[in-house]
């Protein structure tokens, strides 16, 4: 008893995947269950999927839970629904009935419109975070989100104009700046995460990632373009071109160029989403302790096109299985390196919301 | 670790007010868990009523509970053995337990939609008809333009001075039984089918090939009336109204992008007014006819001749006075069946002293509207 008392208060600490078994008869029956229900099964077949992938997560080999339940969901996607997405609809479609599509006014409702849409996007993305986190527990620890949305999607919002502007390349320094705000406002109970690094590791990363999109891009628009002349753009204005059509070898030679070019981006692309992921786990800070992650292209491509052949094979029912891979796929590779001190981390003061994340349903933008 | 007159587990204990766990002997008592935190320990109760776990207890699994009175309070038990022991002792954290939970709101939100949905189907109620009449007449307007400007698009207008005064003759002539305030637009394209329909705002538009395949003046008239009783009933509003309001909840339930404004033109050519609908439409039609003084029987005829066209299948053995080829006629078919209540109804009106709405000369310069 007194040596228990004695022993270091801060431990090493594991977290591991813990295999779910059922998830093809849970799909089964959440498609059935939706079906039979009008749908409206929907909120509480993603909850049950939450449980099993929030169950599967093991910390010092006990498992998170997640508290959250189906009417939050659906009250959240309702109040969204009847509150933001109909009035947008509305005064998208309205404005342009009453003034005609392409009047200065219609032009510039629409442009607010849709700033606002990528504003209300950082915010669901914000939100539903929150959400999720205020209903993970673990030892009976309640998560949490200290900051406001707001700043986060307004941060989200002009870091997008500039893309443009700067042809790309703030997009690293975008991630990290989004990145940050979002790590240094999380919580468990009251123990704070903290995000210790910037983007400088992530440029030269970014610059073959920049070269290479545009190499592949430019070398693949101009064989296109020696391959199909006039073909290469799509002429809907004159219906009809000079030349005779290109023969079936030659598309196939075009399809062939499309293909391989898209294979070498993705392989391009998952370079740099595996670096910004290990770089993003790097930077995670908590207590004494900071994670480590192992993300490799490879492995990143694999995951994405086995989910994306499973999602359409299956026309969507197999969604609960691709959310539980992806999950795996990111807690198997996670690592924590360095000590926690468990008995420091209090119970989260932060009051829990009634309703769930129906801003981040209706954009899409929730993975799990 | 097991007695005989107690099973004991395993088990760690978090007290919800920090996260640390401390290792636990637990017991299965009469009335709930006893937990020990070392031997000496007398123990904690954790009555069986009071449990609680977030995911229903699966035997063979690690168990984690909760109870209903401390906020955060935990106690895991790896062992899977523990989840069969308590399921009994605990029925409510059984799997079956949380079936019946979930069932009841699941079925009261089952029940409210269908209801909803039952309740507009069977008292006819339409909510795109009640917005449909609140739209501004410069929203209708503008609504109208965009339809027709993408209908007719690349199709020749028939305008021949000749014709479109014989038209604006006959369409004079229904006009007197119109109600105040509408100001109803005709125009004749060469659509490429024989079909009239009616835009938001108030346009008729008449394909040539309809002018064709009517036999007289009244049948046309009947034609137009026709379409005018859509357009005084906005049954073009509330089609669209109805098509961009399911566009809109499919692309808030399903995601992604269905429906655009480019799809509004052919999306009214695909409209299918209900039978309701196209009885509202037919008596606006007779009321005009007969105030008129327009003879209703080649209305009828009208639709007698499109029946027969229809029966008489292929276009091979087609009858030759008649100039559209059928595969022309069903599109026209298709958006007005030609249904025997429909052809009985209007037999059955009578019309006081009718008079002709065009003499021949100018009959014969409506048909060459199209030059």
């Amino acid at each position: 008893m007194d040596t228990q008392q004695a022993a270091p208060r801060a431990a090493p600490v594991t977290i591991d995947w813990r295999q779910i078994a059922g998830l093809v008869l849970l799909s089964l029956k959440i498609f059935l269950l939706r079906f039979l229900t009008l749908g409206i099964y929907h909120f509480w077949g993603k909850t049950e999927v939450r449980r099993k992938i929030w169950s599967a997560v093991h910390l010092q080999n006990q498992p998170l839970e997640y508290t959250g339940t189906g009417k939050e969901l659906l009250l959240g996607f309702l109040i969204v629904t009847f509150l933001i997405i109909i009035p947008i609809y509305v005064a998208f479609v309205g404005i342009s009935l009453y003034f005609g599509e392409g009047h200065p006014a219609t032009v510039a409702v629409q442009l607010i419109l849709g700033f606002a849409i990528v504003f209300l996007i950082g915010m669901a993305q914000y939100r539903a975070r929150r959400y999720r986190l205020s209903r993970t527990n673990w030892r009976g620890i309640r998560g949490g989100m200290s900051g406001s949305a707001l700043r986060y999607a307004w941060t989200s919002v002009w870091t997008v104009l500039l893309i443009p502007l700067t042809l790309g390349w703030i997009v690293p320094w975008r991630s990290v700046t989004l990145q940050r705000i979002l790590t240094n406002e999380t919580r468990f109970g009251q123990m704070p995460m903290r995000f210790e690094g910037d983007s400088g590791p992530l440029y030269l990363p970014f610059l073959g990632y920049w070269l290479g999109f545009i190499g592949v891009y430019g070398l693949a628009a101009m064989l296109l373009y020696q391959l199909l002349g006039e073909y290469t753009f799509f002429q809907t204005l004159d219906p009809a071109p000079a030349s005779a059509p290109p023969s079936l070898q030659t598309i196939g030679i075009a399809v062939f160029i499309v293909l391989s070019a898209l294979l070498i981006l993705s392989i391009i692309s998952a370079w740099y989403t595996a670096r910004l992921y290990n770089h993003f786990a790097a930077s995670t800070h908590i207590d004494h302790a900071r994670f480590h992650l192992t993300a490799t292209p490879l492995s990143l491509i694999g995951l994405t096109i086995g989910n994306f052949l499973l999602s359409l094979l299956t026309f969507g029912i197999a969604t609960p299985i691709v959310q539980t891979r992806l999950a795996r796929y990111f807690v198997t590779r996670l690592n924590i390196e360095g000590m926690i001190d468990f008995d420091q981390i209090a119970q989260s003061q932060a009051s829990l919301s009634r309703t769930g994340e129906g801003l981040a349903e209706a954009f899409d933008v929730d993975a799990f | 670790m097991r007695s005989n007159s107690f099973e004991s587990f395993r088990g760690t204990w978090s007290d919800g007010r920090t996260a640390a766990a401390l290792n636990v002997t637990i017991r299965f008592e009469d009335n709930g868990l006893n937990i020990r935190k070392t031997e000496a320990d007398i123990g904690e109760l954790w009555p069986y009523g009071d449990l609680t776990s977030v995911s229903p207890l699966t035997p063979g699994r690690a168990t984690q509970l909760g109870r209903q009175d401390q906020v955060g309070a935990r106690l895991f038990i790896d062992d899977g053995g523990f989840a069969e022991k308590i399921v009994g002792r605990a029925p409510h954290l059984s799997t079956h337990a949380e079936r019946k939970r979930v069932l009841a709101p699941m079925l009261a939100f089952t029940v409210i939609v269908a209801g909803m949905i039952a309740a507009i189907w069977y008292f006819e109620l339409s909510p795109a008809r009640a917005i449909a009449g609140l739209l501004p007449d410069k929203a209708r307007t503008q609504l109208g333009d965009l339809v027709v400007e993408k209908m007719t698009a690349n199709k020749k207008i028939c305008e021949a001075p000749a014709g479109r005064a014989a038209l604006d003759k006959l369409v004079g002539r229904l006009k007197a039984s119109i109600p105040e305030g509408h100001r109803f637009q005709l125009r004749v394209v060469d659509l490429g089918i024989v079909n009239a329909f009616a835009t938001p705002g108030e346009r008729i538009i008449v394909s040539g090939e309809l002018i064709g395949f009517t036999t007289s003046p009244e049948e046309l008239a009947g034609v137009i009336a026709h379409e005018i009783g859509h357009g005084l009933e906005r049954h073009p509003e509330t089609g669209i109204v109805r098509a961009l309001g399911i566009g809109a909840g499919l692309e808030i339930l399903l995601g992604g992008s269905a429906g655009s404004f480019g799809e509004l033109g052919a999306l009214l050519l695909q409209l299918n007014y209900s039978r309701k609908a196209e009885a509202e439409a037919d008596r606006h039609a007779i009321d005009m006819l007969q105030t008129a003084n327009i003879s209703v029987r080649p209305f009828a005829r009208f639709f007698e001749r499109l029946q027969s066209r229809k029966s008489s299948g292929s276009g091979k053995n087609a009858n030759k006075s008649i100039t559209a080829p059928p595969n022309k006629v069903m599109e026209l078919l298709r958006s007005h069946p030609a249904t025997a209540e429909r052809i009985a109804m209007i037999s059955a009106t009578k019309v006081v002293a009718p008079r002709p709405v065009l003499n021949a000369s100018e009959w014969a310069a409506l048909r060459d509207i199209c030059g």
